[in-house]
């Protein structure tokens, strides 16, 4: 008979590695808190009856953040067989904060004390058969990193699960609170099962609201529990809330002395990193450091010279030597690729596309395939070792400026890498507008897919500038910024700053394994992409640009017809749209377009359209780059990166974005946002840049542009919503 | 003969990616650029 | 009344009482800080906010703004 087991505990107390350690599924740990917000599920390894879920790292039963409430909603309504609840040993009082309240569910509760090994390092104890004395319930001692006690921790889990034993919690209240919780149980919850009612009295005393109107009490009642409540809090001279929390803790304060030994501690490791790292003077210095070498070897040395191999060499036409011998010359695929099509005779168009469509296309995104793997082995490193929780500390003063907080940082970061998981990253933002704010912004650093755009517009227009790219991130962080200060000025957003209550968790090593890992998953998909989506792409656009109406004939084309093709007349409509911001060809329109699909199909588009013959490689001077720098002038070719920097992401991260906001709504509006924020700022590269340079002449853009520069100036100086509500108080 | 050629292996290519995306949907699993670290990954990992 | 935003970097203060209410202060409390517990700041950030406190064994990050809350004697 199958049973369910939910994993419970601390963020940052081991659950998730325990989790793949007993599932055995190749997932991996992020060290912030956060990262599994939605429950996981899975068999144990050893015994497939045993289900196992994987709750939300949580603090407590509270109502007042979604994790919580997810994993309460969960244990109360779904009603697992078994809890195994999971303590970081060198963190224990904290984490037995959550332990008092899942005992009071009354479900069977074992827990796993982790972090064993760390322990033994430190020197301290702990004496397992006198805390499960204390809390009346099964203790196992485990490392599920070194995956040692895991299979006795779910044995005993599943034992207990089957025993199907009433739990009855050790610790209690103090009297006053007894008698209300008595109370509370008799007048409001004698229908219900009576080893739950404990529980739910208890958040009735603290006047949870969502389990209020979860058990659809009647205002009547609850004004005569009030009264209970009211005395109780009156003699203990603080609100019931606080009193609840107050006395767990000082329950495990009590039992913690015999239950724990303590080696006198001078600072660990981590505290002596901690010391360098984020010390006063230090901190951005190293953060600007770790930043530049992060970018440094993915972006500029590792990568480019990865990508220019791959580009020219692997894939395009050159061809290489294997392992740099001589006699082993390898041709480049798209030149073997033409060869060998050409020799079997095979039709010139589907040549044509199969070559220079599909190969070239594609080819065009594989060749960044080293650089993003270089960027996510070092996001990987750094999201593993704990130092994110670091940067959202250093960060939070600056965040804090305009209404957010540090933690608004870190889906930046990721977001630098791809920007699916950077919206995911939102969620450790406890502030429903504030976590709509990030969401919405986030995906203006550039990701990885972002930069062939970049190194494009860089290679066509700028002689390959490294300023390019620089400016394109900073771009991206101030248009990060500028939004968070316009938009909390709002009345939408405007609020209370954002609660910046966070823990540091100690750092570590991750292991080599989780890094590659991660690099692998992440960079994978990037592949898998350009092999289905893009290459799907590629096709469809091959059709489109090969066909279309001349003369009133619908046929076929030869390639200098190309502006008759359909995908032209499609691509003209927008290029009115586009016309005010320099790059109102058809050719860049529907680029742009194609890059909803994926930001890589960017590239990958222009390359088809604008060099059907010649667009092998992504560099070096290739025709197609010469056709498009002499389209356009070159503050026109900014303004086109600049736009596709700023616009709605690709389909993956607008799928995430809905996901995050849950409401439509909300979801245009941000796609919205960034559509309408890309054009403007658009418009003014280009007109006042152009008008600048003296490419463009005076005109009704020009009004336009300087229109919104003063608007843009006015929004972000202007007083916002709270604070003239303070100062009109002062 | 040489189209022939050209035409299976532009028809395998399609099929592959079309199957690889319609079996991606079908498992929950939208994209993996998350890492494999989101609800929906392991989700269907987990099928 | 002394607050946790009063307190020097390298103190160690005992909490006498919470004020303030919602869903910042239970943060606080379900994070350890409660009457009676020991504190220990043991930095500032770079830019001079948040502060990081050592708090029942472990590590915690915590704006001067939301330490207001924290009554210390």
């Amino acid at each position: 008979m199958s049973i369910k087991i939910a994993l419970a505990g601390n963020p940052n107390s081991g659950k998730t590695t325990l989790f793949n350690a007993l599932t055995g599924s190749n997932q991996f740990v992020g060290n912030w808190p956060g990262v599994t917000v939605e429950k996981k599920e899975g068999r144990y390894k050893g015994d497939k009856e045993i289900e196992i879920i994987d709750l939300p790292g949580i603090y407590s039963l509270s109502p007042y953040t979604l994790e919580e409430v997810v994993a309460r909603n969960y244990l109360i309504d779904e009603k697992p067989d078994a809890i195994l609840n999971i303590i970081d040993g060198t963190n224990i009082e904290r984490n037995l904060y959550l332990t008092t309240q899942l005992i009071e569910l009354s479900i069977p509760v074992v827990l796993a004390v982790n972090m064993m090994d760390i322990l033994e390092k430190n020197g301290d104890r702990i004496f397992v058969d006198k805390l499960s004395e204390a809390l009346g319930v099964p203790v196992v001692e485990i490392s599920a990193l070194k995956s040692n006690g895991i299979e006795k921790a779910i044995g005993i889990a599943a034992e207990e699960a089957r025993k199907n034993m009433a739990i009855v919690p050790k610790h209690s209240f103090s009297g006053p609170v007894e008698h209300a919780i008595a109370h509370i149980e008799e007048l409001l919850l004698h229908d219900m099962e009576e080893r739950y009612q404990r529980w739910y009295a208890i958040k009735l005393f603290e006047r949870d609201d969502k389990i209020q109107r979860k058990l659809g009490v009647p205002q009547d009642k609850l004004d005569h529990i009030e009264n209970d409540i009211k005395s109780c809090e009156k003699e203990l001279d603080d609100d019931a809330e606080s009193i609840i929390t107050a006395e767990r803790y000082d329950y495990i304060g009590k039992i913690i002395g015999t239950v724990v030994k303590k080696h006198k501690t001078s600072d660990t490791l981590s505290d002596k990193i901690d010391r360098i790292v984020t010390n006063r003077i230090l901190a951005l210095p190293i953060f600007v450091a770790v930043m530049f070498v992060v970018y440094y070897f993915s972006v500029t040395t590792v990568g480019t010279w990865a990508t220019d191999w791959a580009n020219d060499q692997l894939l395009g036409d050159d061809g290489w030597n294997f392992l740099g011998i001589d006699g082993l010359f390898i041709p480049g695929i798209h030149a073997a690729v033409g060869e060998f099509l050409e020799s079997i005779g095979c039709a010139e168009w589907l040549t044509g596309l199969i070559n220079d469509g599909i190969v070239a296309g594609v080819g065009a995104v594989l060749g960044f395939v080293p650089q993003i793997f270089v960027l996510f082995i070092f996001l990987a490193f750094l999201e593993g070792c704990g130092y994110m929780a670091r940067v959202a500390f250093i960060m939070d003063r600056i965040f804090r400026r305009f209404g957010l907080s540090g933690k608004s940082f870190i889906p930046m970061l990721i977001g630098s890498g791809c920007g699916v998981p950077g919206v995911m990253a939102t969620r450790t933002i406890e502030s429903e507008r504030d976590r709509r704010m990030t969401i919405m912004t986030t995906t203006f650093v550039p990701c990885g897919a972002k930069l062939p755009i970049i190194a494009l517009i860089a290679g066509a227009f700028f002689g390959e500038a490294g300023w390019v790219a620089t400016s394109s991130y900073f771009i991206g962080v101030a248009a990060i910024i500028c939004s968070g200060i316009i938009l909390k000025k709002t009345n939408m957003f405007a609020g209370d700053p954002s609660p910046f209550v966070m823990e540091l968790p100690s750092y570590h090593m991750p292991t080599i394994g989780y890094i590659l890992r991660s690099m692998w998953e992440r960079g994978w998909s990037f592949i898998k992409k350009a092999g289905t989506i893009i290459l799907l792409s590629t096709v469809v656009l091959w059709f489109l640009m090969s066909f279309g109406n001349i003369d009133g004939q619908f046929r076929m084309l030869a390639p200098e017809e190309i502006d008759s093709s359909i995908l032209a007349g499609f691509g003209s409509i927008f290029a009115f749209i586009f016309k005010p911001l320099g790059f109102g060809t058809w050719q860049l329109s529907v680029a742009a377009i194609t890059g909803l699909i994926a930001k890589e199909n960017v590239v990958a588009t222009l390359g088809m359209t604008y060099g059907i013959a010649e667009l092998a490689d992504a560099d070096a001077g290739s025709d197609y780059w010469a056709i498009l720098a002499s389209s356009i002038p070159a503050i026109a070719g900014y303004s086109y990166l600049v736009f596709n920097l700023l616009c709605a992401p690709c389909f993956a991260a607008m799928g995430a974005i809905r996901r995050e906001m849950n409401n439509t709504k909300w979801f245009l509006f941000a796609i919205g946002y960034q559509c309408a924020l890309a054009w403007a700022v658009s418009l003014c590269i280009y007109q006042l840049g152009g008008l600048f340079t003296g490419v463009v002449g005076f005109n009704l853009g020009t009004l336009l542009a300087i229109a919104f520069v003063v608007g843009f100036v006015y929004l972000l100086a202007r007083k916002g919503k709270a604070e003239a509500r303070e100062v009109v108080m002062a | 003969m040489g189209t022939f050629v050209g035409l299976v292996i532009l028809g395998s290519l399609v099929t592959l990616a079309c199957r690889s995306i319609y079996n991606d949907r079908k498992s929950g699993k939208t994209c993996g650029s998350c890492g494999g670290n989101c609800a929906k990954c392991h989700a269907a990992k987990a099928k | 009344m002394r607050t946790l935003q009063d307190a020097q970097i390298g103190e160690t203060v005992t909490v006498a009482k919470l004020t303030g209410d919602g869903a910042v202060k239970r943060r606080i409390m379900d994070m350890g800080i409660t009457k009676g517990v020991e504190i220990y700041i043991r930095k500032v950030a770079p830019l001079g906010d948040p502060v990081e406190v050592t708090v029942r064994g472990y590590e915690l990050s915590i704006r001067k703004e939301d330490a207001k809350m924290v009554e210390i004697n």
